[in-house]
């Protein structure tokens, strides 16, 4: 923290043409600083990427060499297969119910675990509990939680009068068991508003109480404006995760009962490595990579009217 | 033609060629001293040993060496001879004799008499001809060309006495259906579509006992094999043992040993595509044409029928059901790992308090049904089912419609429809799922998927019978509260099964075919089929004998099943997942939700798959 | 915001108790109370799986499915925990996987901290088209990138090492420098600024000020990375063959057998697992409070 021991104010600064000079060399600094991800990016990600675009347009077994059918499996995709449709329906289902409340519900937990009680590093621990388990073993163990008969949900619902369902053997029931347990580890996006809200500036709120705001005031005035960058984080990683869900499918439902937890990704994985058709699941793979490009150019585009930038106010 | 029949065809003429040769040749071929090296398989017979090849027929009797001679101990009396194998024959030096028994033939024939047919072979037909010859001795007949050929080739001395009448056997070398007859030193084959001599050919008994022999080592550089299992756990120590026995015989060839855990298939896959597969790996048996079509799996039928210097694969030794299961249009790719057919186990005590006799090998679909009524009982959690039925695993269901004479496809796999939707699979299936929502008495797949997630029904008492495979039995019987049996499947138009099998296979882009083959040959063959019996059934009748697995009371009738065993409508088509299987999966969850006129769902299914099968095979 | 002075660090830690009227004491009390309640609601619903874990780990396989199910096993197995933790070599998966974390975390911290200042920071033409192309490599899914990927290393000869699992993290993984990137834009330009005017180049500038005043986001980032690659199954199972270079998560797999599912010992093995995750984060989170004081800087 040297450089802060002798701090000049913003507004008593002179510019001074050294700053000028630093502007000028920004471009090249800029590069400078992205050229680690950059130059991953060209070597391990960019080739991979045109590559799998190229076999879009393949049919490709895995074993011979992929043959060229132009836009055979997009046309094949659009028109003519009810998986697709149907992935595509339960993964969009998941997506908007899933997405606004993990986004609320990780957002609440935070707040929560914002506070300033005592014991709450052992609480903390608790909440994020749930992300730290291997994900095999909390496969096995929803699948117990969800047993219709003797699984612990039915239990508790039984014990205020209501006969819960088989939740992952109903084709109505499973997707909605699927979203109830994704809330269960909501850890990872709740952690990271927790470094958020520790990046408001505390004088913030203390001004605030100054001036007589309340509690519910402060959250609406200053800790969800500061919060909006991470929000956005949060809203365009859950954007992203959500049409990529696979593990639940794969390790709870094989994406049954009758198609009801057929996510997309499943369907996709199961193209490539059970049906071996490899160029098919890539074209399947850029569909999906171009719904989830327009849904986050959407909400970055929408950032500039609710996102708060500190750096930016200027 | 195929492949095989070619072969035995340039090998006749091969010997042709060699005879004609040999008798314009005359003396002087012995002239060239007492030793000779043959390029056809490019080993040396000398001294004795070719002084007795010459002496006895040479190449049309005894056949091309297959080993140099080394010491071997005899498994008659224990003791160490020098021994050479032959095709035909294997030779035994006895210095301790006389001239001209100081070269003893192993009794081949009766060798493999005994151990392919311990309680003699079937349909046997007594030579009726007049001038047959019976011989006392062993009882048995002589007649026709075989007799004649006997005569004018040694006779006695030569061949020995006969061990069995004429009887056909089916060729392990063409797959053909041959008359034969078999003698002590030798087995006749009838080749009627052969001229005269030829028409009469001997079997290469010397390199069936060779192929046999677990104790031939082969020669081939040092180099280092991968092998890919998706196994874990325990299944691991059997490999691990496999592996270190193995580098007793080949200390040269190591082996890489690769268990994937989990999602062995996407690795597998992965690393073909980069074509960097595991030389010998594992395969399900959904997934055999697939990799033989595909280019996965290298046709290893030259290996078996015994490539360059290296020991082949006798096939007589597999059960030939199980043998054919890795085979793909005549071309084997795969050799057995372990498999298991279909079987119901019981639960005595829950028979015993509902005063149910036990069933009885032979039982019908509606003994099935009626025993399976009486022992369902009770709701909720205090239910007891009848019978854990297979739900919608495609497999275990097949049975049902083939033993009503029904089928799933064409025999190419083509077509689904006049088989998925016929009146004998409809009437099966009808049958099938009536068990579920007529007579309801087995939990359904959302229960068991739900419910019973991870519980065993059949040893928590929950089911009174379950139908799977021999996995669960050993785990059954080590637990002292359950008592069980286990019987076949029930009949009802006929008797069939369905087996569930894991093989063995060899990467077309091994770099080390040879070295992999050696190590394929032994996990395949008798030690790794004694090894891998413990998670199975051994693909071999001596395996399954030296393991007394008829005395075991509830594994024999796992093998009893051997004999029912429908040929896996899997291995029709590579498509067979994407069209077949697939609707008629889809099929089964729609008939066993609860809904649905089984004629219109199964019509529905095979239109499906058709269609999928149309758009997927004019894809070349 | 007020944008006043940048004051002295400690000039701001207001001694908040000291002026606080009775009647906001009485309010913090009831909101303290609410805020137990909700925690230990909240608590007891997340520990109940875990503790039907727990009981699981404890018990004989046979007792795992009891009907109706037995919340205190009896006898208590702890043999379990033994039997898991020595039938496979632990130890080995362990020290493997620690070197891949290490790697990993070095490389990930290092090389996203650096691109992120970039993308929050350095004004330049492309900078937004390379922000949508970085945001891009996490839309396309892994499967269908997988085996060229694996190609590329094969060339590299890298299969069977784990190269393939820590080198690309040092040139940075799009999530972490997004995350990063969002909280180097929550930090006013204005202690950046009098830096440079102080003399000070934009590696000092990074490492002086941006990650100090970083501290619980680069915790996040060492947590994530550090449970990314303990839970990570598919990298090690794609890249590592021979069982000696496999790693935890690897091993765990080991324990579902081929035909029988040994429960009691995948939960005791996966308790085992989470144990150094748990007290990593319980440990790390004190990040979040240093943040408290190190945010008192901003005027």
């Amino acid at each position: 923290m040297a450089t802060l021991s002798k701090p000049i104010s913003d507004s008593a600064r002179p510019r001074l043409p050294r700053v000028n000079r630093w502007k000028k060399s920004e471009t090249w600094l800029f590069y400078l600083c992205i050229s680690p991800w950059l130059i991953g990016f060209l070597i391990w990600t960019a080739g991979p990427m045109i590559y799998s675009f190229y076999l879009g347009l393949t049919s490709w077994d895995l074993f011979t060499a992929p043959r060229w059918v132009g836009l055979d499996n997009y046309k094949d995709i659009f028109t003519d297969n009810p998986d697709f449709w149907q992935s595509m329906k339960v993964t969009a289902t998941y997506s908007f119910v899933s997405v606004p409340l993990s986004l609320v519900g990780a957002l609440a937990i935070a707040l929560l675990l914002n506070s300033k009680v005592r014991g709450i590093a052992f609480f903390r621990t608790i909440f994020y509990l749930p992300s730290v388990l291997p994900a095999i073993a909390v496969a096995v163990l929803w699948i117990w939680v969800f047993n219709p008969q003797y699984g612990i949900l039915n239990l508790l619902l039984g014990l205020i009068g209501i006969s819960g369902p088989s939740w992952l053997g109903d084709p109505h029931w499973a997707l909605t068991a699927l979203i109830f347990m994704s809330l269960w580890s909501l850890g990872g996006s709740m952690i990271i508003y927790l470094a958020g809200l520790k990046g408001i500036s505390s004088t913030l709120y203390e001004a605030a109480e100054l001036d007589g705001a309340n509690k519910v005031q402060q959250l609406f005035r200053i800790t969800i404006p500061q919060l909006t960058p991470t929000i956005f984080f949060n809203l365009i990683l859950s954007i992203i995760g959500s049409f990529q869900v696979f593990t639940q499918a794969y390790a709870m439902t094989k994406g049954g009962p009758q198609q009801s937890t057929l996510f997309y990704m499943y369907y996709l994985f199961d193209m490539a490595f059970i049906k071996f058709r490899m160029g098919y699941a890539s074209a399947l793979a850029w569909i999906l990579f171009a719904i989830i490009l327009v849904f986050t150019l959407l909400v970055i585009r929408s950032s500039s009217l609710w996102v708060y930038y500190e750096s930016e106010t200027k | 033609m195929s492949h095989s029949t070619k072969r035995w065809f340039s090998l006749m003429a091969v010997l042709m060629l060699a005879l004609s040769l040999m008798s314009l040749a005359g003396k002087t071929t012995y002239a060239q001293g007492d030793s000779r090296t043959f390029p056809e398989t490019g080993h040396t017979v000398s001294g004795q040993f070719l002084a007795y090849w010459d002496g006895h027929g040479g190449l049309a009797q005894q056949g091309y060496p297959l080993t140099e001679a080394s010491n071997e101990v005899s498994p008659v009396d224990g003791k160490t001879y020098m021994t050479q194998y032959f095709e035909r024959a294997v030779f035994e030096a006895h210095p301790e004799n006389a001239a001209p028994y100081d070269v003893l033939l192993s009794l081949l024939g009766s060798l493999r008499y005994n151990s392919k047919y311990a309680g003699g072979a079937p349909d046997q037909t007594v030579n009726a001809d007049a001038d047959a010859v019976k011989f006392p001795e062993t009882n048995h007949t002589v007649g026709g060309k075989f007799l004649a050929y006997w005569n004018s080739h040694g006779g006695l001395a030569q061949q020995g006495y006969p061990v069995s009448e004429q009887f056909t056997e089916v060729s392990d070398v063409d797959g053909k259906p041959y008359t034969v007859q078999y003698f002590e030193r030798a087995v006749f084959e009838m080749h009627p579509e052969n001229a005269a001599p030829n028409d009469v050919l001997l079997s290469l008994l010397g390199r069936f006992a060779y192929y046999q022999n677990p104790s031939i080592v082969a020669s081939v550089p040092a180099a280092t094999i991968r092998v890919g299992t998706w196994e874990s756990g325990a299944a691991l120590d059997i490999w691990n043992t496999l592996i270190t026995n193995f580098n007793k015989m080949y200390p040269d060839i190591k082996i890489s040993f690769e268990p994937v855990p989990d999602n062995y298939g996407t690795k597998l896959l992965t690393q073909i595509a980069a074509n960097d597969a595991p030389d010998v790996f594992q395969v399900g048996d959904g997934d055999v044409r697939m990799f033989v079509e595909r280019g996965g799996a290298a046709d290893i039928t030259p290996y078996v029928q015994g490539k360059a210097s290296l020991p082949g694969i006798d096939t007589s030794v597999y059960y030939p059901a199980l043998f054919q299961t890795g085979v793909v249009d005549g071309k084997s790719a795969f050799l057995t790992k372990d498999y298991s057919p279909l079987a119901i186990y019981y639960n005595k005590d829950l028979f015993d308090k509902a005063g149910v006799p036990y069933p009885k090998d032979g039982w019908t679909w509606q003994d099935f049904q009626d025993t399976a009524v009486k022992l369902t009982s009770g709701s909720g959690p205090t239910a007891q089912y009848g019978v854990a039925l297979p739900g919608n695993w495609t497999r275990a269901v097949e049975p049902f419609i083939f033993q009503n004479g029904g089928d799933v496809s064409s025999p190419d796999g083509t077509k689904s429809s006049g088989y998925l939707d016929s009146p004998a699979t409809v009437e099966a299936i009808q049958y099938y799922t009536d068990l579920y929502n007529k007579y309801k008495v087995s939990p359904s797949p959302a229960d068991v998927s739900t419910t019973f997630q991870g519980v065993d029904l059949f040893q928590t008492g929950k089911a009174a019978m379950t139908m799977t495979g021999i996995w669960p039995e050993d785990g059954y019987s080590k637990d002292a509260s359950l008592h069980f049996g286990v019987v076949g499947l029930p009949q009802n138009k006929a008797r069939a099964n369905a087996v569930c099998w894991a093989g063995l296979g060899l990467y077309k882009g091994s770099k080390n075919p040879d070295q992999s083959w050696l190590f394929l040959r032994y996990i395949g063959g008798q030690a790794g089929q004694t090894a891998f019996a413990a998670n199975g059934l051994p693909s071999m009748p001596s395996v399954a004998a030296s393991l007394n697995i008829a005395n075991d009371a509830n594994k024999s009738a796992f093998l009893n099943e051997n004999q029912y065993l429908t040929p896996l409508p899997d291995m029709r088509t590579r498509w067979w997942n994407d069209t077949t299987n697939k609707y008629f999966g889809q099929a089964l969850d729609t008939l066993l939700a609860g809904g649905g006129n089984v004629q219109a769902v199964l019509t529905d299914a095979a239109q499906k798959a058709d269609a999928d099968y149309a758009k997927l095979s004019t894809q070349p | 915001m007020a944008t006043q002075d940048v004051v002295e660090q400690k000039a701001v830690v207001i001694p908040r108790r000291g002026y606080m009227p009775r009647s906001k004491s009485a309010r913090d009390l009831f909101g303290k109370i609410i805020a137990y309640t909700l925690l230990t609601l909240g608590s007891i619903l997340i520990l109940i799986p875990v503790f039907w874990m727990v009981s699981s780990a404890l018990k004989p396989n046979s007792q795992i499915f009891l009907f109706p199910p037995q919340w205190i096993p009896n006898p208590i197995q702890w043999d379990n925990f033994v039997t898991a933790m020595t039938s496979l070599p632990f130890g080995t998966y362990f020290q493997n996987t620690m070197i891949i974390e290490v790697g990993s975390i070095v490389g990930t911290v290092l090389s996203c901290s650096v691109v992120a200042y970039g993308f929050a920071r350095l004004n330049a033409p492309g900078r937004n088209f390379w922000f949508v192309v970085l945001l891009s490599t996490m839309m396309l899914p892994g499967v269908v990138t997988m085996i060229p990927v694996y190609l590329i290393f094969r060339q590299l000869g890298w299969v069977n090492t784990f190269l393939p699992l820590i080198v690309p993290n040092f040139f940075g993984s799009a999530f972490f420098i997004f995350l990063l990137r969002q909280f180097f834009m929550t930090i006013p330009r204005d202690f950046e600024e009098a830096a440079r005017i102080d003399g000070a180049n934009t590696w000092q500038v990074l490492t002086r000020i941006m990650l100090p005043l970083s501290k619980p986001a680069l915790a996040t980032v060492t947590i994530f990375t550090f449970m990314g690659v303990w839970n990570d199954f598919m990298g090690p199972l794609i890249y590592l063959n021979k069982p000696e270079t496999y790693t935890l998560a690897l091993g765990l797999n080991f324990f579902k057998g081929q035909y029988v599912s040994q429960w009691n010992l995948l939960m005791a093995a996966s308790l085992v697992m989470m144990l150094p995750l748990v007290l990593l984060f319980f440990v790390a989170q004190k990040a979040f409070i240093e943040g408290i004081t190190l945010t008192g800087v901003k005027g």
